[in-house]
């Protein structure tokens, strides 16, 4: 007689492959959870803030927020804002947010504001206006938007 | 007059079309829908490799913005070449997209995805939760899909499978990405669970996007052993904004 603790069945391959697979699932899973849990919690995600009032007033000091009055060049194209007192409003800096988190995110991930110069944020969102549908108007509050995050997050 | 109205038109299109967005995945769906007013021509290759046998299947997509949040895919044209039966006509197909929430300001950006195509003998819906999340340069995407098909003569034949899917991708540069994806398949043959059909797939993806076009290519190996499934698969879609 043998002791089936000493010697325990063998389970059929197919069983044992089965039980194996069934784990994978599990583990992918777990594995995301936890690289979301890091991600949300380190310096790369997202920093999108909400329109404040404190942004709109910004441009007042800063005057490089509202790119509806800035000049344009020889092709049309915005250029540096004027060294002129201006308001933008909030309901211009919600627009461009949503714009900003909506229609720039169907091509890459949102690029942190502070990696480019004020005049690099101007000439890209001009670039890519066309390819992300946005009009003349649509283009100036994602611009408008940034310059504001730019001029009072930091 | 009228070829010279045709001929302007078709000329101003690609002034008047604008981008509908870049793929990060090729068997994953991602949250955002493509801005109002934009076209974009989508042209998908799968090979398949199996235990002496190659498929091809070939899908051209037409995708067009209608909202902010409303996307309508067209499918006129789904092929595919079979090692022993040669070429075959799979019909069209029509999907819609509408997006609920944003992957970036919302907890989790969520879309919802309704297919039906429509061939000879055969009928098929699929539907799909999809669920991502953009941590800086990182995309995490899941998707869970129903997919429900008749077929065969009188549309008698019924099958019904559950798929979920996982993907990540990192962005190197602007224009590359890299990533992995990874398919959990629940198959159900008359709508039944007896053959216990279950297939997982897993593999690397990398996409290239330039100006006003895209390339994803993503390669998937079977990790189960299911005989009639892909032992590997190559997908490439490519995207064109006029």
């Amino acid at each position: 007689m043998t002791n089936p603790h000493l010697n325990p069945l063998p389970q059929p391959e197919g069983e044992e492959d089965a039980k194996r697979l069934a784990r994978v699932p599990r583990l992918v899973l777990t594995l995301s959870l936890i690289s979301i849990s890091q991600l949300a919690s380190c310096e790369s995600t997202n920093y999108v803030p909400p329109v404040t009032a404190k942004m709109a007033s910004a441009n007042s000091r800063r005057q490089d927020v509202d790119p509806s009055t800035h000049s344009t060049d020889a092709q049309g194209r915005p250029s540096l804002p004027p060294r002129r007192a201006n308001t933008t409003s909030l309901a211009k800096l919600h627009e461009g947010r949503t714009l900003f988190v909506h229609r720039c995110i169907e091509c890459h991930t949102l690029p942190a504001m502070w990696r480019y110069t004020t005049k690099d944020w101007i000439e890209i969102v001009n670039s890519m206006s066309h390819r992300a549908s946005l009009k003349p108007a649509e283009r100036d509050a994602v611009i408008a938007y940034i310059l504001a995050v730019r001029a009072t997050e930091r | 007059m009228k070829k010279l109205t045709l001929s302007t038109l078709f000329l101003a299109l690609p002034a008047m079309c604008v981008f509908a967005g870049v793929r990060h995945f090729t068997y994953l769906y991602e949250a955002p829908t493509a801005p109002p007013g934009s076209i974009e021509l989508e042209n998908g290759v799968t090979w398949a490799h199996g235990a002496g046998w190659n498929d091809v299947f070939i899908r051209e997509e037409i995708e067009v913005g209608i909202t902010d949040r409303l996307q309508l895919g067209i499918y006129p044209l789904d092929w595919s070449h079979h090692s022993d039966g040669g070429f075959e006509y799979n019909g069209g197909a029509v999907e819609l997209i509408y997006n609920v929430s944003n992957p970036v300001v919302d907890p989790v950006g969520i879309s919802l995805y309704q297919e039906i195509s429509v061939a000879r003998q055969h009928f098929e819906s699929e539907s799909k939760l999809i669920a991502q999340k953009n941590f800086g340069r990182w995309i995490l995407d899941y998707n869970a899909t129903v997919e429900a098909e008749w077929e065969e003569k009188g549309l008698e034949e019924q099958n019904g499978e559950l798929q979920e899917a996982v993907g990540a991708s990192y962005e190197i540069s602007p224009r590359l990405s890299i990533g992995i994806e990874f398919l959990h398949e629940f198959v159900f043959p008359d709508w039944r669970d007896d053959e216990k059909i279950r297939n997982v797939f897993a593999g690397p993806n990398i996409s290239y996007r330039h100006q006003s076009w895209f390339v994803t290519v993503t390669a998937l190996a079977q990790a189960t052993d299911t005989p009639d499934e892909a032992d590997f698969q190559l997908r490439t879609i490519f995207g064109l904004g006029f």
